[in-house]
């Protein structure tokens, strides 16, 4: 060690330190990147293994270190083998148990282990920019590695080449913004505290971090302090009178505290820091000042006063501390990050920094990606980088198939992005026009599991917890708020308690002292502004979409359900071998169990607390094994009718949404007709779901069943006027017509012959009737339509089935086990590609001319919105075209009738009530929201049906059913489930090449034993929920 | 000061610059609502009431803690400030027990006051009823959380005006709490009950016991005048109901002498003795029987006549206390020295004063006052506590240290055998054995000298002389008080530009002398004398001393027959006095209560209390002091003064002389 009198001994210092890296790298390095997160994974007992490993060996070329953390923090402890001759390879998720072998294959005989390996060309790696973290690779613990790598070269520069006002401009030019959060120009602040009159001035550096899940500024207070301590030294001297800087770190941060205790022991050591810095006349130095153990420490008023040796509280500004801040002195508090970026800006120059960023937020940031994401990591990527580049693209998008819901940007006090802003550039200014904050840099994604009520409850609660006190509106709105949050998540609050939430958010974010009050009500306000539904959900329905809030369900798979099935309950019966009992629990609320048990999509299992130990309960397969078994034994079960009443109902259409209502009418003693224009009842159960998913002799006997309530089904009789049917003394009238009209492409050739509409395709074949089905069948769409519509033209003859699709795979709207479906059947599968023209022969199909597709921006659905590659057009042979691209309801004989039409022919009928503008009109299913799933439609029916009670007897409308259920179930108790992982039973399946052109049902259903030991897998959540 | 201008509510108003936009609201009657806020203490802006709209400003801002500028803009009201502090004020009613019904501040609360201002007819958000307990574990006052709405009033004023900072704030968030100390019960805490948080706080959450529930300060009569139970002399507001006390304040709380100890606030108001309410005298069988004044005098007359026959004036003597102004002792001297023609005359305090008077004396040869303004202290860089103890003896006077101690950091040396209030707080405490107080003293002139500090020349007589052996080893052996103690002692008291001594009755006349030779040397002076204060035992000592009532050379009751106390509302507490008054052959008490010595005396008179006199009385430092009469005495009291002067104008009107 020397201490460094001027800046040549510094020059030479840096030669000397680079020829001993030089020397290094002629060896094998292996670098154990030892962070706070790596030790927590291991990363010491890994370096002990590799230190005794190579002991062990002997192996003299070998040098093992420690290095910073290299942000894939899911992957902890990683490790890098830098090896003379094959470069650099980084090790992922690496164990005690694996050194040996990393020892022996990659140090000694120089074969890179590609399984353990991560991927170079990733996005993660090349979408980044890494500054403040571009020495994670060295050891911070040795000043050297720094000062090779042209460590304190700015400083330097800064001391024997430029004035503190030249320093200064430089930092504003660079525009450089606070990183801490609020995005201050760094520049300005500077000037401001070298303007201030003082003769003993302080720069402050803020390491408080305290967001939950935010640890940017650990990471680089353990990978890379000596470049704080030099943007410290480097802003002491612009600023002039500094003598002392303090590094405030929270003392939760033990690590960090000791590397940057230790780096500035080395730097006072080689003079760096201390007296006569380099031979010039500038002194500084630099103390730790361990933090108070509170959040609100943060908060710049507030942490000079704890340095003060003060309660923690934060003060009213003004006086702003570059005025008045440390002891009254004038004083510059920066984040860590900010104090680390100003070293390169100094050596590269402010145009290198502001080269990347946009207009008025330049250079990279550090963010911490946590939550619902594939890859939880600590990145530094260029300003303005679209938000959803973050999320799918470094961050690898969602876990587990599951959708994007939104992201919560600048913690608790920060607010949410929602899907439709994925494009959002990530800079100061459009983060916060959302209502959210840059702050540190936490970044947490949520997806459709998350609450947002209880999302905001959550962060409330924490900054409750965390409000220091002082001022009214934080330490008493804030409560005030949670008690809300809280009682909405309980369901227990009512819209009046939305506006005041709405108040006191305002108020506690306008008249709040400090920024830890004023930002506080963010999270609410943020969450009220993107997911007020999910608000009105909780209040108005009672239900809690993503299943989080327990206070309002006993099972999420129930609460889940739209018509609201007792999943545990059946579940449990099955469990038991009572099959006759979980017959009847389903077919009370159903009357469509065989028929759900097949084809219905199944939103509860997406739910199940099983799928978060390893896989959801097959609930929709237990329900169909309850049904046929039942079917098998011949039980039937009709639930009570009640006395006959006088009054009539009429049901517009005889699909799922038409007969559950009819179904439920009926058993109030109503007399109900449904008229149904096609040859069958059933509507799309009938003509739209192909025999081989759902059997028409299911569907037939279940169809029946409501029949012998006393259900009329009118058949082949089209509805011309409402206006009649009321003349002829219905009371009421239920539209429940669906959605049979396929859309078009609007591209050339459309009409030609062989072009089909799915919807008209599906149906045909369904009726009997004869279709011409070519031998080349292209079918245009990604949706359960366009899959039905591919293997039913196999299954009638075509030789081959091609699916062309626009955006990718995972972002088909088909449920995953129809894809799955189609690929064993042999479809092709086209993406990312569009039809632009059918092509023709002799008038007749005989090609499609496509267009290759590339991802552009996030569109309103998350998804990246598919664009026309130009002059990428090439064409494929085919014989039949089907538009498989989305449908709409046939409303047009409602014209004139007084019932309100929206978007795409739906009718519009109240959402909860169902109820049209025209009294005794109401309106459901598929005609009214576009195509959905058959157990919507069932859940609509029965809604329209309680409505329509209600309103024949003259009383209000509610928006949430009530439900009289006549028979009690006593479940059978709940044992201690195991959870041990055990996946689920599978269902047996038709082999795909035994299908063949059959149109026999694939899903063969599980055998009693099956279903008995599949329902044992339930863990029987809804017992704990009610805490019984 | 410049004066500024700025537009408020569109009015152009006048301020001057320093001023806070509250400052400049209230000088213009400008409405602004405040709770935290008090005038003389720091603004907090923590409740958040006076927030108002600033031309160029993104938030609103607190109008207490915003800097007045020229030109500013300012909005102290609009839809959305009034709909915020009602807000506000829905919080703090929701968040903790406020129930006004039977709260002892109930018509006298900020909070209560703004309620009914903002029309409080509902409170939207549901009670949080939480569970805070109530500390009344201190004699004088009730910490009652309930009811508090942590505006840190109290917790400012305990350590910016009082010194002590026993208040603070514990906990955070909702939870925070007002706790002593370390979270203490007030009782157990270093909280010297001088009051000073009761009158702070806007709410009930801290009230005086003794004050509680005996009228609403609008029922009151608000008289000003200065507590006489110390040399301090306090400025205080008696709040008088019904020709009864309810309530005794700092007149200007947080100015200079508004500041109150628990004798001058709380006290008063729990006197249990029975008053004296007419002349007295004793009967053919020895008991004490009604009678008029001027039987009264008319015996008292002619008992010292008939002792002044047989033993001559020597023979009757008379004793007052320096708790009565100075017009009474001005008379009461006359009556013996010049009527009477007695020098046997004296106060209950004459001893002490003696002591000091001595030691003054022996400094300079004349023994006056040498003695600086008490106000010197709160701008002392040292203070030397010697042989005092001011938080229990002047606590006013004692915070005035502890001041100066925590706001600007001034050096604070005890030297006392004995632990006092201050030893703990104290940057260095020497404990000299007993009776080695006068050699360390000069210990640290010697030192003060040989560090060069200090200049011998600067002292009187022949102190340089004196101190020549004093040398540190030699001190600290007799003393016991380590060497380096002594060391820094000097060296902290000879470097202070603004170094007070504060001496009281503990220490020798010879160490008076050192102390005043140590200011003397070191140049702790100011233009009118040193940096000196002595505390006096009572409220008018220094008066008594002045008007030369003290005997100069000692005084006993030896050969004495006859014997005048006046004791107005004081007691006395020298029991070998008592015993030697009780072989008195004729005793006149004066005095506003029933005691020992009144049942032994031969004639009682009746005396008013404190609060029921008017009259001057001059502090410790010299300062004079006009207290005003609060209470209408009772039909047959008198000024003790006007007793006194009727007495020598009946002793005169009979050949008296």
């Amino acid at each position: 060690m020397e201490v460094l009198s001027d800046i040549e001994d510094l020059k030479r210092l840096r030669q000397e330190a680079q020829r001993k890296l030089a020397e290094r790298q002629k060896k094998v390095q292996v670098k154990v990147h030892r962070g706070t997160c790596g030790i927590s994974s291991g990363a010491n007992a890994v370096l002990d293994a590799f230190l005794q490993e190579v002991d062990r060996r002997k192996l003299t070329n070998v040098i093992v270190s420690k290095a910073g953390c290299i942000g894939l923090c899911g992957h902890e402890p990683t490790v890098t083998v830098i090896h003379p001759t094959g470069g650099q390879t980084l090790y992922l998720d690496v164990t005690v148990e694996r050194v040996s072998q990393i020892v022996e294959q990659h140090v000694v005989a120089g074969h890179v282990i590609e399984e353990w390996i991560a991927e170079e060309e990733t996005p993660f790696f090349k979408l980044q920019e890494r500054r403040v973290l571009s020495n994670q690779d060295l050891d911070a613990w040795d000043i050297e590695e720094y000062i090779a790598r042209d460590g304190y070269q700015a400083l330097a520069r800064a001391l024997t080449e430029m004035t503190p006002d030249e320093v200064i401009e430089e930092v504003t030019k660079a525009g450089l913004r606070g990183r801490g959060g609020a995005g201050f120009p760094t520049g300005r602040k500077w000037g401001f505290v070298r303007a201030a009159s003082g003769e003993e001035k302080f720069v402050v550096c803020n390491g408080d971090e305290g967001d939950p899940g935010a640890y940017m500024d650990r990471t680089v207070l353990e990978g890379n302090p000596h470049a704080v301590i030099e943007g410290m030294a480097i802003g002491a001297y612009a600023i002039g009178n500094v003598r002392q800087g303090y590094a405030y770190v929270r003392a939760e941060y033990p690590l960090a505290i000791e590397t940057l205790s230790n780096a500035i022991r080395q730097a006072r050591e080689y003079g760096l820091l201390g007296d006569n810095i380099l031979g010039t006349d500038f002194s500084f130095s630099i103390d730790i000042f361990p933090g108070a153990g509170a959040f609100v420490c943060g908060e710049e008023t507030a942490l000079l006063i704890s340095i003060e040796g003060k309660r923690g509280n934060p003060r009213q500004r003004p006086p702003f501390p570059a005025q008045k801040g440390l002891l009254d002195k004038p004083t510059t508090l920066n984040n860590v990050e900010t104090w680390a970026n100003a070293p390169s800006i100094i050596l590269r120059g402010a145009d290198w920094f502001a080269g990347i960023g946009t207009e008025r937020s330049k250079g990279a940031k550090t963010f911490c990606l946590v939550g619902k994401i594939n890859n939880t990591a600590l990145i530094e990527v260029p300003l303005g980088i679209p938000l959803g580049q973050i999320v799918f693209d470094i961050g690898g998008g969602i876990p587990n198939g599951k959708k994007f819901k939104a992201v919560q940007i600048g913690g608790p006090s920060g607010g949410c992005i929602p899907i439709e802003h994925l494009n959002t550039p990530v800079d100061y200014e459009a983060v916060t026009e959302l209502g959210a904050i840059m702050g540190s840099g936490g970044l947490i994604v949520m997806d459709e599991d998350n609450c947002m009520v209880d999302m905001a409850r959550f962060f409330l609660q924490f900054t409750e917890d965390e409000s220091c006190g002082k001022c009214i509106p934080c330490r008493a709105g804030i409560p005030k708020m949670l008690d809300i949050l809280t009682k909405i998540t309980r369901g227990e609050a009512t819209m009046e308690d939305l506006d005041i939430l709405g108040e006191l958010a305002e108020m506690v974010g306008s008249a709040s002292l400090c920024g830890l009050g004023q930002t506080a009500p963010n999270p609410a306000l943020s969450t009220l502004r993107h997911f007020r539904e999910e608000y009105e959900a909780h209040i108005i329905d009672k239900k809690c979409p993503a299943a989080v809030c327990q206070a309002l369900f006993r099972a999420p798979c129930q609460h889940t359900c739209p018509v609201g099935l007792d999943v545990p309950g059946y579940v449990a019966f099955i469990k038991e071998g009572k099959f006759e009992e979980s017959y009847r629990l389903i077919r009370q609320r159903n009357p469509f169990p065989s028929i759900c048990g097949r084809v219905c999509h199944h939103p509860c299992e997406g739910k199940c607390r099983r799928g978060q130990v390893d896989e959801a309960i097959a609930i929709r397969h237990l329900k169909r094994f309850a049904a046929d078994w039942a079917f098998e034994h011949g039980i039937e079960y009709i639930p009570p009718v009640k006395d006959k009443k006088e009054e009539k109902v009429a049901i517009i259409g005889a699909g799922p949404a038409g007969l559950s209502a009819a179904h439920d009418l009926a058993l109030e003693g109503y007399q109900v007709t449904v008229f149904e224009a096609l040859p069958v009842a059933g509507g799309m159960l009938a003509v739209g779901i192909p025999e081989y998913r759902l059997p028409k002799s299911i569907l037939k006997k279940e169809i029946e069943a409501i029949e012998k309530l006393g259900v009329e089904i009118r058949l082949n009789t089209r509805v011309e006027d409402i206006e009649s049917l009321q003349k002829d003394g219905y009371r009421a009238v239920y539209i429940a017509v669906g959605a049979h009209s396929g859309d078009k492409m609007n591209v050339p050739g459309e009409e030609l012959e062989g072009v089909y509409d799915a919807v008209e395709f599906l149906r045909e074949v369904n009726l009997g009737r004869e279709v011409k089905v070519g031998k080349k069948v292209a079918v245009i769409g990604g949706g359960n339509t366009a899959t039905d519509s591919a293997r039913v033209a196999l299954r009638k003859g075509a030789q081959e089935a091609h699916i062309f699709y626009r955006r990718e795979k995972k972002d088909m709207p088909a449920i995953e086990e129809e894809v799955k479906a189609v690929e064993e059947e042999g479809i092709h599968l086209h993406l990312l590609t569009a039809p632009t023209r059918v092509l023709s022969h002799n008038g007749r199909v005989s090609g499609l001319e496509l267009i290759r597709m590339e991802l552009g921006e996030f569109d309103s659905s998350g998804r990246k919105r598919p664009q026309p590659l130009a002059g990428s057009e090439y064409t494929v042979d085919c014989d039949m075209v089907i538009e498989a691209i989305g449908q709409r309801p046939d409303t047009a004989f409602l014209n004139g009738n007084g019932v309100k039409m929206g978007r795409g022919g739906t009718i519009i009928a109240n959402r909860r009530t169902l109820a049209t503008d025209s009294p005794g009109i109401f309106a459901g299913g598929d005609a009214t929201t576009g195509p959905q799933t058959v157990v919507e439609a069932i859940a609509a029916g029965q809604k329209a049906a309680c409505s329509i009670r209600r309103y024949i007897e003259g009383k209000e409308l509610k928006p949430i059913m009530e439900r009289d259920d006549v028979e009690t179930f006593v479940l059978p108790p709940a044992e201690e489930a195991e959870t041990n992982e055990q996946p689920r039973v599978i269902i047996t399946e038709l082999p795909s090449e035994e299908r063949g052109r059959s149109f026999e049902e694939v899903a063969l259903g599980y055998s009693a034993e099956e279903a008995m030991e599949e329902a044992g897998r339930c863990l029987r959540c809804d017992v704990e929920a009610r805490g019984e | 000061m410049k004066e500024i201008t700025l537009t408020i509510n569109g009015r152009e108003v006048k301020g001057k610059e320093g001023d806070t936009v509250l400052d400049v609201c209230r000088a213009n009657d400008i409405y602004v609502p405040t709770l935290c806020h008090l005038e003389g203490l720091s603004s907090v802006g923590a409740c958040r009431l006076c927030v108002v709209e600033i031309e160029g400003e993104r938030r609103i801002n607190p109008a207490c803690t915003y800097p007045a500028r020229d030109g500013m803009v300012v909005k102290t009201t609009s839809e959305q400030l009034e709909r915020y502090r009602r807000m506000i004020l829905e919080l703090i009613f929701s968040e903790r027990n406020h129930f006004c019904m039977f709260c002892a501040q109930s018509g006298d609360c900020e909070l209560q006051d703004l309620a009914y201002r903002y029309q409080m007819d509902h409170v939207r958000f549901p009670y949080a009823f939480p569970s805070l307990p109530v500390d009344t574990l201190n004699d004088y006052l009730v910490l009652d959380h309930n009811r508090c709405i942590l505006c840190g009033r109290c917790v400012r004023i305990c350590s910016e005006v009082v010194g002590t900072h026993t208040l603070d704030f514990g906990k955070r968030g909702w939870r925070t709490v007002v706790c002593a100390d370390l979270d203490q019960p007030l009782g157990e805490s270093s909280c010297i009950s001088c009051g000073a948080c009761v009158q702070a706080c806007p709410t009930g959450a801290i009230f005086s016991k003794v004050s509680a529930y005996k009228g609403r300060t609008s029922e009151c009569q608000e008289i000003e005048s200065v507590c006489s139970q110390c040399g301090v002399g306090c400025e205080i507001k008696v709040l008088v109901r019904d020709n009864n006390l309810v309530r005794i304040e700092g007149a200007d709380l947080t100015g200079l002498r508004g500041q109150l100890c628990p004798r001058g606030r709380f006290d008063p108001l729990n006197e249990t003795r029975s008053r004296i309410t007419t002349p007295l005298k004793k009967n053919g069988s020895a008991e004490m029987e009604k009678c008029s004044i001027s039987e009264a005098l008319d015996l008292i007359v002619k008992k010292i006549k008939e002792i002044k026959g047989s033993y001559g004036p020597g023979a009757i003597a008379g004793i007052a206390t320096t708790k009565c102004s100075n017009d009474s002792l001005k008379r009461f001297n006359r009556l013996f020295r010049d009527v009477i023609g007695s020098d046997k005359v004296d106060t209950l305090d004459g001893d002490s004063y003696r002591v000091i008077a001595k030691g003054i004396a022996s400094f300079n040869g004349k023994g006056l006052a040498i003695e600086c303004p008490m106000e010197e202290i709160l701008e002392a860089d040292c203070i030397m506590v010697v042989g005092a103890d001011p938080l229990e003896s002047h606590p006013v006077l004692g915070s005035y240290i502890l001041r100066a101690v925590t706001q600007h950091g001034a050096g604070l040396i005890v030297i006392d055998p004995l632990r006092n209030s201050f030893a703990y707080r104290a940057n260095l405490w020497l404990r000299p054995e007993e009776g080695t107080e006068s050699d360390l003293i000069k210990g640290l002139a010697h030192l003060i000298a040989d560090m060069g500090l200090g200049d011998l020349k600067k002292a009187k007589g022949d102190f340089g002389k004196a101190i020549e052996d004093y040398d540190a080893q030699k001190v600290s052996k007799g003393s016991g008080v380590r060497a380096d103690d002594l060391e820094l002692a000097a060296e902290v008291y000879g470097r202070a530009e603004r170094g007070v001594i504060v001496y009281g009755e503990g220490i020798a006349s010879e160490s008076i002398a050192s102390l005043l030779n140590l200011a003397a040397l070191t140049g702790n002076s100011t233009k009118n004398g040193l940096r000196v204060i002595s505390l006096k035992p009572n409220g008018n000592s220094r008066g008594a001393w002045e008007l030369g009532v003290v005997s100069r050379d000692g005084f006993s009751v030896d050969g004495v027959k006859g014997a005048y106390l006046l004791l107005a509302d004081d007691a006395i507490e020298d029991e070998k006095l008592v015993s030697q008054l009780k072989g008195m052959e004729f005793l006149v008490v004066q005095s506003s209560y029933n005691s020992p010595v009144t049942s032994m005396a031969d004639v009682v008179l009746p005396s008013p209390i404190w609060a029921e006199r008017k009259g001057q009385y001059k502090a410790l430092d010299g300062g004079l002091r006009k207290s005003e009469r609060v209470l209408k005495p009772g039909k047959g009291i008198k000024e003790d003064s006007s007793i006194i002067t009727e007495l020598m104008k009946r002793l005169q009107e009979k050949g008296g002389k």
